[in-house]
């Protein structure tokens, strides 16, 4: 008989931290480094990053009991409570946060011009401030999908959904990104 | 911006270099949620560790992984040497440069610093209840009961037997209920609750900065943080301050929440508060100095 491996496999984690907290610690320590990351592409703030994994792992540590580990892992899981929750935060703060995303230093790798970086960075700017204005289950899927890097399967398992379904809603979804990323673009110019 | 081109851009965003958090902010994130989701402390004793008794449907072989790895992260934890007081109440801290203090929420302990529990004493510091009489104080960044050795043996998981009041606070999960084996219930029970006091050494004297009585009250999504005015001192000012810690006696760094004149509402709202952090309210005089201070904990969401 082949036994879990909990270093390995996130459902043997995930079923050992049920009765031991210690084994939950693993799980966040083997997830923060990539949920960090999604959280500060996604808002541009380190410091704001830190507390929307820090409510992250307090959320997940609480449906602990309720979730079940398919074969993806923990990931999809951990992942759709990170979006969840940054789509939580940019509803709550609004127009206060798009203008705080403007102060936000960003990384641009990959623009080596001053002036491509320059447009990069404004466009980036854009379109994070654009993500927050489309409904929580757009913004879901496309941060999903982008911003953390899921595959389509990985994101449809993440949202509890089939891969046809997530090609449908990640279109529609664009579309709306698009039109308020007009807007937003627009509203710069005024 | 044409569909190809926002796609691109989206991919770009997702492929933006992130450094990865650090040791220190990795435990600072722990701490918060383990707070906030009643794993008291940062399970930087040992403690906790040497209670791990798990085993699930016999599989022996689990657990050794399981453990194996967790010594491992336990061990890189040990790194933060900050203790930092989780509650308080008629808890007294004496520091090492003799003055004391009343023990509040965030504050933390510096290395020498002796906590004595007062008669209604009830707090929780690290993975340890402090209780009526109980004295501690902090070495290698851990409370050890005051006049037991320093804990600088890492084998040694087993907290002194004549610790009075101790016990590790392994919380368990919500559903835990159901599968609670021993190893989520603290094998070190509270012994002598009120064990007076065996050690005799000079009381240093007091601070003269007062303690501000601060309580919160959260109405989603806002934190309403409320105190009440010291009397005798001729209050200027309060400025309220959202911090992961401080030191107990001075403002410390963090998000000024609000400035409130004294005379008029003693009340400041926080619209964006964040689990695991600490409002510390300070009171000032019209010579700017520092006449009293408190804090709260960020109430649970």
């Amino acid at each position: 008989m082949e036994v879990p491996d909990p270093e390995h496999d996130d459902a043997a984690l995930v079923e050992l931290a049920r009765t031991d907290p210690e084994a939950f610690t693993l799980l966040y320590r083997r997830y923060l480094p990539r949920l960090h990351a999604f959280a500060v592409r996604r808002c541009g703030d380190r410091h704001l990053a830190d507390d929307i994994v820090a409510v992250v792992f307090e959320r997940a540590w609480s449906s602990l009991h309720r979730v079940e580990i398919g074969p993806a892992g923990a990931a999809p899981w951990l992942y759709r409570i990170t979006a969840n929750e940054l789509a939580t935060h940019f509803r709550r703060s609004g127009r206060k946060t798009r203008a705080l995303e403007r102060l936000a230093a960003v990384p641009t790798a990959g623009a080596a011009d001053p002036a491509d970086s320059f447009a990069l960075r404004s466009d980036i700017h854009a379109v994070r401030a654009a993500i927050g204005r489309v409904s929580p289950r757009h913004q879901e899927v496309i941060t999903l999908r982008y911003l953390a890097g899921l595959t389509p399967q990985e994101t449809a398992d993440a949202m509890g959904t089939t891969t046809q379904v997530i090609a449908a809603l990640l279109h529609r979804a664009l579309g709306s990104l698009e039109r308020e990323l007009e807007r937003e673009l627009g509203s710069d110019g005024d | 911006m044409n569909r190809p081109d926002l796609e691109s851009l989206l991919h770009e965003l997702g492929r933006l270099p992130v450094e990865s958090p650090d040791e220190l902010t990795v435990a600072r994130i722990e701490s918060r949620w383990r707070t906030s989701a009643g794993l008291t402390g940062s399970s930087r004793g040992p403690e906790r560790r040497s209670r791990r008794r798990v085993a699930i449907g016999g599989a022996v072989a689990l657990v050794a992984a399981a453990a194996s790895v967790a010594v491992v992260v336990g061990a890189q934890r040990n790194n933060d040497p900050d203790l930092v007081v989780d509650a308080a109440n008629d808890v007294t801290v004496e520091l090492p440069d003799g003055s004391s203090l009343e023990a509040q929420a965030g504050e933390v302990l510096p290395e020498g610093a002796v906590v004595v529990g007062g008669p209604g004493a009830s707090g929780v510091i690290g993975t340890v209840f402090v209780r009526p009489g109980s004295e501690f104080v902090v070495r290698g960044g851990r409370l050890v009961a005051s006049g037991a050795p320093a804990p600088d043996d890492p084998s040694s998981d087993t907290p002194p037997t004549s610790t009075p009041g101790v016990v590790a606070t392994t919380a368990a999960p919500p559903s835990s209920a159901q599968g609670a084996t021993a190893s989520t219930r603290p094998t070190t029970s509270p012994t002598t609750d009120a064990s007076p006091r065996t050690t005799s050494r000079a009381r240093p004297k007091p601070r003269t900065t007062k303690r501000l009585s601060v309580s919160a009250q959260r109405t989603k999504p806002t934190v309403r943080i409320s105190w009440v005015a010291p009397t005798n001192r001729t209050v200027v000012r309060y400025v309220v301050v959202r911090a992961r810690k401080w030191n107990g006696r001075t403002l410390p760094q963090g998000r000024r929440i609000a400035t409130v004149r004294a005379g008029g509402t003693l009340t400041a709202v926080d619209k964006r508060p964040a689990d695991g952090q600490f409002y510390v309210v300070a009171a000032f005089g019209p010579g700017n100095q520092l006449l009293a201070i408190g804090s709260v904990s960020t109430p649970p969401g």
